[in-house]
């Protein structure tokens, strides 16, 4: 019995430890990689509480493995923006100026249906109050509505750590070319970019602290095109 | 990026305890069988005061070791490890030695699986 207190105790501590030096990298909810490791510790955690017979270490070791596996694991997709889209997914627009895309739903494999109730969760009944959803890689849907009284429509990322989003390109009717005309003018080239959103008429660039050439005119990082 | 110092260190750390640990077990489990061999040797060949004292000495060295062997590996063999030791010194009688050779045995390959079940992949 006392043993049990014990192990409790020290795994308990492990793992609040373990989650401490993880931290909280994602703001919203955890991705698929986070996910796996947090099932995993928990998993982990248990079975040297449930089972006696086995040493504290099974436990322990594996715990603290994983820790620094995810640290490790999430800074080489901080530092490799391609492994980083293979391990976390790259978000798809599903609907497009109130039209739904049914190509991009057969790819994730949701039904009509999923992303209606999603979208009745954040108080739209139709698609058609929507200029574009989009679902998250960790499988959250974010929505624009349509803009009125002359509003701004919202930005959305052409350029993102290196990633061309060539669906946004078109949601404006830019291509690619348009964008490189658009960073030389300012001296820079899509490596230097760290962020760059458009709505169509603003053009928001944020560059690499290590970019070369002179920061970005106008408002900060911001320019009407 | 001092969270990735902290996993270096942590990995450093873990592969040194592992090693620690792995040398620690395989060490101990080679002594104790060298010695339980050693012991055998000496009933077999008729000195069998010495071979009783010789297999009180493991039973005492087995049981301080008990206690870092049980935060590596299974508990269960370690107990049955135990229970095997502790006939040893009865059997080093001379009408027992036939068990005596045996029960040796059947401590060497418990031994073993304890080294197995810390150095085993899979």
């Amino acid at each position: 019995m006392l043993a049990s207190v014990f192990r409790t105790v020290v795994v308990y501590v492990a793992v609040i430890t373990a989650m401490r030096l993880m931290g909280k990298r994602q703001l919203g909810e955890l991705q698929p990689a986070e996910l796996v490791t947090t099932f995993l510790i928990s998993n982990v955690a248990s079975i040297c509480i449930d089972e006696p017979d086995l040493p504290l270490s099974a436990s322990i070791v594996p715990i603290f493995l994983l820790t620094a596996l995810e640290i490790l694991n999430s800074t080489l997709a901080w530092f490799c923006p391609r492994y980083a889209r293979l391990l976390f997914g790259k978000p798809v627009t599903v609907i497009v100026r109130g039209e739904m895309q049914q190509q991009a739903l057969q790819e994730l494999r949701i039904t009509a249906s999923d992303v209606m109730e999603a979208l009745r969760g954040k108080e739209y009944f139709s698609p058609a109050e929507l200029l574009w959803a989009t679902v998250e890689p960790n499988g959250s849907i974010s929505t624009a509505p349509m803009p009125q009284n002359g509003k701004a429509p919202p930005m959305l990322p052409l350029l993102l750590d290196g990633t061309l989003y060539r669906e946004n390109l078109a949601f404006w009717g830019v291509d690619a070319a348009w964008l490189d005309a658009c960073l030389t003018e300012r001296q820079l080239q899509q490596r230097d970019v760290l962020l760059l959103l458009y709505n169509g008429k603003d053009l928001l660039i944020v560059p690499r602290k290590n970019a070369k050439g002179p920061p970005p005119k106008g408002r900060p990082g911001k320019d009407a095109v | 990026m001092s969270r990735n110092r902290y996993a270096v260190l942590l990995l450093v750390t873990l592969a040194l305890a592992l090693w620690l640990a792995g040398r620690y077990v395989d060490r101990t489990t080679a002594a104790l069988c060298s010695e339980l061999q050693a012991a055998c040797t000496m009933a077999e060949t008729g000195r069998l005061p010495q071979a009783r004292q010789a297999y009180d000495c493991i039973i005492a060295r087995a049981a301080d070791a008990s206690g870092t062997l049980g935060l590596l590996v299974r508990r269960n063999l370690i107990d049955q490890m135990n229970q095997t030791l502790s006939v040893l010194p009865r059997c080093a009688e001379g009408e027992n030695l036939a068990d005596l050779t045996i029960e040796t045995a059947r401590a060497c390959c418990q031994l073993q699986q304890i080294r197995q079940s810390f150095f085993g992949c899979f």
